[in-house]
């Protein structure tokens, strides 16, 4: 646990490090504004090349930033299933015919059983997946003996491809912006950038600054109860409880034996912090001064304008095309 | 600077005694006072009526000459700082420096003068090493510093410790014992909560507690040798007095011995 990191915050010192985050936060979201207004895969592949020379210039990690994306992994399979089978505008590029055949389904159920059988001894779990779907893809396509019970054409349109590339990499795009954004920001600055640009909403009747200490409290005692729910974990595999086996009512009665302490134990936290706060002249709603202030810099404005073009590039071509 | 306690009583709801009764006593500036007594003995609960974190329900609380009550908490409070048992539960902020600016903020501190601060508060404590660092990679004595330097910062008069130690390897006991000690040199008021009886010989004076009562105030030295009081409000001795009580007891009247053995004591 000594090594839980806050967020996926690296630390560093390029210019995007420095960039103030208020700044961040807003560049962010324009440009996911502006690569919203692209219509097309060639306009995509012009965003995803500016991606990655912000990446460069800033000397961050592909493989980190590629390591964010895993949670993608699903949806964007997903994506590409859907519009490959349903989407059939354009010209058809690619077209085969797979059968189902005594040979083909008993090779198909071999191998989605080795498939399981294997998945945890591999390291490259996407790449692993895409053998397997080859291998299912050779066995409906060639093993046809000794007799053929069903065919189907499987055909590829040029839509289905355009569309499905497209909107996996507007995922990678937009989701790589975010990325970038929390491995150059510390937590406590985008809490704090957050805090400042909620001021406005101060009309509504919300206090960004309680606000701000909410999630402040939050992501300091997530390591933590983490920490704690481990510990009393252990101390209940000690007598006997196992969290990994058992039938499902055993685990919803292991489970609510983790909850219960959890709760105790928050609540108790909550009144002692609280006693601690108050003792230390908090009181909530009286004004405060800050120690960490944040500075608008040249570079933030240069990083305003730049992403403010994109987004106005973006709205042109979106117009135009 | 002064506290001057008069008659206090507080019960919580739904309990039918009260968990401190009729508490009277006076601390002077510049002293070092543990509070001892069994567990429930209403020991937590003085202190939160001190920091005025309960409302009182009967008798007075004077700080120097300010009245407690629920108008002046804010101001009273600058002149009061508290340690609590466990150190997870009071640290606020992701990092140590954060969490020494919160109290400043607090206060409405000029941010210009804070890093100053932060960084004499960290240095009385030997955190220094320690500013930049978050909360879950800290011992949990170190944690405790961390929070005393959060109080320093703050600059009160009085420091309450209600069981700060208890948490605490015998490492990050000493060390914190330690700072304890040079906060005493610089003349702050000390209240030390704890059931741990070689920490109470530290101080110059002890009140023992006993059902949310005062069962005995005086020098620590004596209460120390008054082991009928320590068995009524079932406290143990540490183990070199008990060695003191017997030769004692038995006549063994040798100054020079008995000094020794005290010191020792006091040591462990
Ligand atoms: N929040 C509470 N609600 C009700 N009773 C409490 C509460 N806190 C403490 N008490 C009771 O008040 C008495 C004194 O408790 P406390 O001041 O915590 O003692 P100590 O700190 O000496 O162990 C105990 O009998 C305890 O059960
Ligand atoms: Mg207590």
């Amino acid at each position: 646990m000594k090594n839980f990191v806050l967020g996926q915050y690296m630390p560093g010192d390029s210019y995007l490090h420095k960039l103030d985050p208020r700044l961040k936060i807003i560049a962010t979201i324009v440009i996911m504004v502006a690569v919203f207004f692209l219509k097309n895969i060639y306009e995509m592949m012009g965003a995803l090349l500016i991606l990655i020379v912000i990446l460069l210039s800033a000397r961050l990690s592909i493989l980190k930033v590629l390591q964010g994306l895993k949670p993608l992994i699903v949806l964007s399979i997903f994506v590409f299933v859907f519009q490959i089978f349903f989407n059939k505008g354009g010209e058809v590029l690619y077209q085969t015919s797979l059968s189902f055949s005594i040979s083909s389904i008993i090779a198909i159920v071999v191998i989605t059983f080795f498939y399981f059988f294997l998945m945890r001894y591999m390291k490259l779990k996407v790449l692993y997946f895409f053998l397997y779907v080859s291998l299912l893809f050779v066995s409906l396509k060639y093993l046809l003996y000794p007799d053929v019970y069903y065919s189907f054409n499987l055909e590829i349109y040029e839509e289905g491809m355009n569309t499905s590339l497209f909107v996996f990499f507007r995922l990678i795009t937009v989701v790589s912006l975010a990325t970038i954004l929390t491995l150059t920001t510390k937590p406590t600055e985008l809490t704090l950038g957050t805090e400042y640009l909620m001021k406005p909403l101060k009309i509504f009747k919300i206090n960004p600054e309680e606000f701000a200490l909410i999630i402040s409290i939050a992501l300091r005692y997530i390591p933590t109860i983490l920490d704690e729910s481990f510990k009393i974990m252990d101390a209940q595999a000690s007598r006997g409880a196992d969290f990994k086996q058992g039938s499902l009512t055993k685990k919803v009665g292991q489970l609510v034996s983790l909850l219960v302490p959890m709760f105790v134990i928050s609540f108790e936290r909550s009144d002692q912090l609280a006693d601690a706060m108050e003792s230390r002249n908090f009181v909530p709603g009286k004004p405060k001064t800050k120690y960490r202030a944040l500075k608008w810099q040249t570079a933030d404005t240069i990083s305003l304008i730049f992403s403010l073009l994109l987004l106005g590039g973006s709205i042109c071509l979106y117009i135009l095309f | 600077m002064s506290i001057i306690v008069k008659n206090l009583s507080y019960k919580y709801e739904d309990e039918e005694k009260n968990a401190v009764n009729a508490l009277s006593f006076t601390i002077e500036n510049g002293e070092w006072v543990s509070i001892i007594g069994h567990n429930g003995s209403g020991k937590s609960t003085l202190a939160k009526l001190l920091m005025g974190l309960l409302e009182k329900k009967e008798g007075e609380i004077y700080i120097e000459d300010l009245p407690l009550n629920e108008n002046n908490l804010y101001e009273i409070r600058k002149h009061l700082g508290i340690v609590f048992q466990n150190p997870d539960n009071q640290f606020v902020a992701t990092s140590v420096e954060d969490d020494i600016a919160f109290g400043l903020e607090n206060l409405e501190v000029d941010p210009a003068l804070m890093e100053g601060m932060i960084d004499s508060a960290l240095s009385e404590v030997n955190m220094t090493n320690y500013k930049k660092s978050e909360p879950y990679l800290l011992s949990g004595g170190q944690k405790q510093r961390v929070a005393i330097a959060g109080i320093l910062a703050m600059n009160p008069e009085i420091i309450i410790l209600d069981e700060a130690t208890s948490m605490l390897d015998p490492e990050g006991k000493e060390d914190f014992i330690n700072v304890v000690k040079k906060l005493k040199e610089k003349g702050k008021i000390i209240i030390m909560i704890t059931h741990d009886m070689n920490e109470a010989l530290l101080s110059d004076r002890t009140i023992v507690m006993s059902n949310g009562e005062i069962l005995k105030d005086g020098k620590t030295e004596e209460i120390m040798m008054d082991e009928k009081t320590l068995k009524e409000a079932r406290l143990e001795l540490p183990s070199a007095l008990y060695v003191y009580h017997s030769l004692k007891k038995a006549g063994y009247n040798n100054e020079e011995v008995l000094k020794v053995l005290w010191e020792s004591a006091s040591k462990m």
